[in-house]
């Protein structure tokens, strides 16, 4: 052995007298082909799945290896610097190829990838490099090589701790590897809810075939998919082509910022949260307004609501009560006395060219003189509830109820003495205009007022007057002033006065109906140059907001809710009897008789189903240890060992001083 | 970017007073006015503190640590690297550092001004650990240090004659003493990074690129350690190594993600 020791040094264990590093990384390659070669020779398999022949092989071979490099002096390569140095960069290259090359890639795609070179790569273990022969093959020379060195640099003494437990520590978590690797294995258990699995299926091997007994049995008790809370926020998005980018995400919640919204020159601020959006209807008094009453009905159950009735507006001026059966009709100037049973109506709109319209009442079977008694209309016959027979190819009625009246009519030109006979219809004024404009030239439209049908009983509000009117059959039969706030408004109804305005409008107001995130909306100013704008941004892409860019883009949308958590609550079933209970999740294993089961999987669309890894690894524990040595080893080396070499260079002065 | 000031004034803060450090240090370094140089340190120590209220008020805007993506790892780099920068400052007086830090610490904020989180990312299952803040913590220390390491070897490389105030070292011993300190902190990190494997997918190491790339870069400075063992190769040679395998570091951070293998990659920042 031919090393020296520089005394001097604290921090490097000396400079060795070693081959070369040009000729060592040449030795290192040379080595590499060769092991790529005996790789290809059969030897393959030996490292690939580390067997315990192969163990036995290796350490049969390392063994005589290592006698012949003694007497050979290759051991003073193996276990120079130089040779750690060329062995770190094979390991470095091949560890960066492998990230370069996809590695475990199906032959056939790894040829349509490399085409001509794929041969060559594959020959080089390229396609799979940890598992290759020669870095396999270097792992262990690496592992013999620290060996060596440790007895070279007899690294049982105190200073030498630090080289002995990081180096040590590597062979120790190799060793801890291949023990895994040898008498570990790997395996996977799909499972539901209520199933109990004995059996491991291997990993690459068929699932359902093959098992390995774990000789107790797992049943899943429960399986849960958690996830994180549903979550809207104000996204803007920035459109370039048919592409949408997010660009800003912000909370929905009021505040005074305002924020950017991407490109645009807009900015966003959000001034209301609806977490279930409706649009709420408010009385306001304004003067534009009209005459209201507010009533509050009470349904059976003794809930009550408010109803508000506007005088003047069609649709809105009445209440029709079901229990007693009641109608509660709301005016303001008009007499109601007026408002007796009235029959139906039919009024028709002649108008001539240049002249101004003329409406006339008529009825089915009259004649009428029209336009200074150029015209004579006759009107034929009445269709109540007109259809077509488009077999028979006439028209008819399908009811007496007035849902879609018509008049068939028939219209004399004395002046021409032509007669042409013409459809109106009520629901369709425009149509004797379009259609029925024969040669001439007049228009025809058709108004049907439906007949009132006497009530059995009405109740009507005069609003000026301030009296509750009531009639049986149309006929009056009490007139009395308008009760006070509060109060009922007609004996033997369920019906209480609230207010009665003159002037008031409705207004709507968007609102919550609950704090429940069901439908929301937002309400965002958008400020830009030309002042802010008030807007309300509903949930969903198709309510966007498109800025004035054109390309900047706000919707309210949800966070996506991942997954947060998936659990798997088990029982260990040993020899029948419930041995174990535990909560399996991601970070948080189960062991049990020398397998530990992993949380690896969930089904979103299978909530039952749990996919578990289960490995049995007995060199757990000595992959630990070599962890621990390393770490441990490395402080001691650069902070433990110059502290030592310090303290007895201090001491050696001491003796010399003294 | 402007827009990304806007809300995060903050951050724009500790843009500033890194450009301010580094301009301070170059004018006392040019002018020779020591003054100058103190007040840099000063300033320094300003940014360093602005970065732990961004990183704190990110902790707390998450509920989570804020180490998932990308734009918050470059939120925590300049902090780290701040923070050995302090630390090397304390026990060396190597004020000589500040630019290349302050540099560095621009140079990662504005990378972050530029493709900010728009939102915070939920922490999916596997990162909810015990080991994700010391795994991710050990790891940037290590890059922060292992920084140092680089800049000091440059400086080494560039004034080999210099020597500390006292004699006793000169930029190539510090930048070993940087590396011995990231190299340890890298070491725990990896065998933090395998048993969080281990416990989380039932694997210590499974191939993934970045795992890959981690150990390339500390291949790579355990190269640099035995190369300095080997005759003939220390100074020089080992610095060229020691700048080469931050490289590797800086890869392994940002360049990876852009590997055809990197979409199998469980570890690529978002």
């Amino acid at each position: 052995m031919n090393f020296t020791r520089k005394s001097d040094h604290l921090n490097a264990p000396g400079t060795l007298h070693v081959p070369r590093l040009g000729r060592s990384l040449g030795l290192a390659a040379a080595l590499w082909s060769a092991l790529t070669v005996i790789g290809h020779l059969g030897a393959g398999d030996l490292f690939r799945h580390m067997s315990g022949q192969a163990l036995a092989v290796g350490a049969f071979g390392g063994a005589g290896v290592f006698f012949w490099m003694i007497r050979k002096g290759l051991f003073r390569w193996l276990t120079s610097p130089s040779f750690a140095v060329s062995a770190f960069a094979f390991l470095l290259l091949a560890a960066a190829v492998g990230t370069v090359v996809p590695q475990g890639m199906p032959a056939e795609q790894f040829s349509g990838r490399y085409g001509a070179w794929s041969g060559a790569l594959r020959w080089g273990g390229v396609h799979d490099i940890s598992h290759s022969v020669p870095f396999r093959g270097f792992l262990v020379l690496l592992a013999i090589s620290l060996a060596l060195v440790a007895i070279k640099r007899k690294a049982w003494r105190l200073p030498e701790w630090g080289f002995l437990l990081s180096h040590a520590g590597v062979i120790v978590i190799l060793t801890g590897g291949l023990i895994g690797s040898v008498f570990g294995m790997k395996g996977f258990i799909d499972i539901h809810e209520g199933q109990t699995v004995e059996t491991v299926a291997r990993q690459g091997e068929a699932r359902p075939t093959s098992g390995v007994p774990l000789g107790f049995g797992l049943r899943l008790d429960d399986f849960e998919i958690e996830r994180y809370p549903q979550q809207y926020r104000l996204y803007v998005y920035a459109l370039a082509g048919d592409d949408a980018r997010v660009v800003g995400s912000h909370d929905v919640r009021v505040d005074s910022e305002w924020r950017p919204a991407g490109g645009a020159k807009e900015q966003v601020r959000v001034v209301a949260v609806y977490p279930d959006f409706t649009l709420r209807t408010e009385l306001r008094e304004t003067p534009e307004g009209g005459p209201a009453l507010v009533l509050r009905l009470e349904e059976w159950d003794g809930r009550t609501f408010p109803v508000t009735l506007l005088a003047g507006v069609e649709g809105r001026e009445t209440l029709a009560l079901r229990r007693p059966p009641a109608r509660i009709r709301f005016l303001w100037e008009e007499d109601p006395a007026a408002l007796g049973a009235k029959p139906e109506e039919h009024l028709v709109t002649f108008e001539a060219d240049g002249a101004s319209p003329q409406e006339t009442h008529v009825e089915p079977g009259g004649s009428y003189a029209l336009g200074e008694a150029r015209y004579q209309l006759a009107v034929l016959s009445y269709f109540p509830d007109f259809a077509y027979d488009s077999e028979r190819r006439e028209g008819y009625t399908r009811s007496s109820t007035p849902g879609n009246p018509a008049l068939r009519v028939s219209l004399r030109d004395s002046r021409s003495g032509d007669v042409e006979e013409r459809w109106l219809f009520a629901k369709m004024p425009d149509y004797g205009g379009t259609h029925g404009r024969g040669s001439s030239g007049v228009k025809l439209s058709y108004r049907h007022v439906p007949a009132r049908e006497p009530m059995e009983r009405e109740i009507v509000v005069a609003g000026r007057a301030r009296q509750v009117v009531e009639y049986q059959r149309a006929v009056e039969t009490s007139r009395t002033a308008l009760p006070p706030d509060g109060e009922p408004l007609a004996e033997g109804l369920d019906v209480t006065v609230e207010r009665l305005v003159e002037r008031a409008e409705e207004l709507h107001f968007p609102a919550t109906r609950s704090d429940v995130w069901r439908r929301p909306a937002v309400g965002l100013e958008i400020r830009s140059a030309r002042g802010t704008q008030r807007m309300l941004l509903k949930a969903g892409v198709s309510e966007a907001i498109r800025l004035s860019d054109g390309k900047t883009v706000l919707v309210l949308d949800r966070k996506p809710d991942d997954v947060k958590a998936f659990r798997s609550r088990v029982t260990v079933l040993d020899k029948g009897a419930a041995a174990r209970r535990a909560t399996l999740s991601v970070n948080h294993p189960l062991s049990y008789g020398g397998y530990r089961f992993y949380q690896s999987n969930y089904r979103a669309e299978d909530p039952t189903y749990s996919g578990l890894l289960v490995v049995k690894d007995p060199g757990l524990g000595v992959v630990y240890a070599g962890f621990g040595m390393i770490c441990a080893g490395v402080m001691f080396i650069f902070y433990v060992r110059p502290a030592i070499l310090r303290a007895r260079i201090l001491a050696r002065r001491k003796v010399l001083e003294g | 970017m402007s827009a990304f000031f806007a809300e995060r004034p903050l951050v724009l803060a500790i843009l500033v007073a890194h450009g301010m450090a580094l301009l301070l240090w170059t004018a006392g370094a040019v002018l020779k006015k020591k003054g100058l140089r103190v007040g840099a340190g000063v300033v320094f120590g300003v940014a360093f503190l602005l970065n732990t209220a961004v990183i704190a008020q990110r902790w707390i805007e998450a509920g989570r640590a804020p180490f998932k993506t990308l734009y918050e790892t470059l939120l925590f780099y300049p902090w780290c690297v701040a923070l050995v920068t302090l630390v090397l400052l304390a026990l060396y007086r190597l004020g000589v550092l500040i630019p290349f830090a302050s540099a560095a610490c621009a140079g990662g904020l504005l990378y972050a001004a530029s493709r900010p989180d728009v939102e915070i990312v939920n922490l999916p299952p596997a990162l909810q650990s015990g080991w994700f803040v010391p795994h991710v913590v050990t790891y940037f220390v290590a890059y922060a240090a292992l920084f140092a390491s680089f800049a000091l070897s440059l400086l080494a490389l560039v004034r080999p004659a210099w020597k500390s105030e006292g004699g006793e070292a000169g930029f190539e011993e510090y930048a070993h003493r940087a590396v011995m300190f990231g190299f340890a902190a890298l070491t725990m990190g990896l065998v933090m990074g395998a048993i969080w494997g281990k416990e989380a997918w039932g694997d210590y190491w499974s191939w993934d690129p970045k795992e890959n790339w981690a150990l390339v870069s500390w291949l790579a400075y355990l190269i640099y350690l035995h190369l300095r063992l080997v005759k003939g190769w220390r100074g020089r040679p080992a610095l060229v190594v020691c700048l080469l395998a931050f490289v590797a570091v800086v890869f392994t951070y940002l360049g990876m993600s852009s590997l055809p293998s990197a979409s199998d990659s469980l570890h690529v920042y978002q």
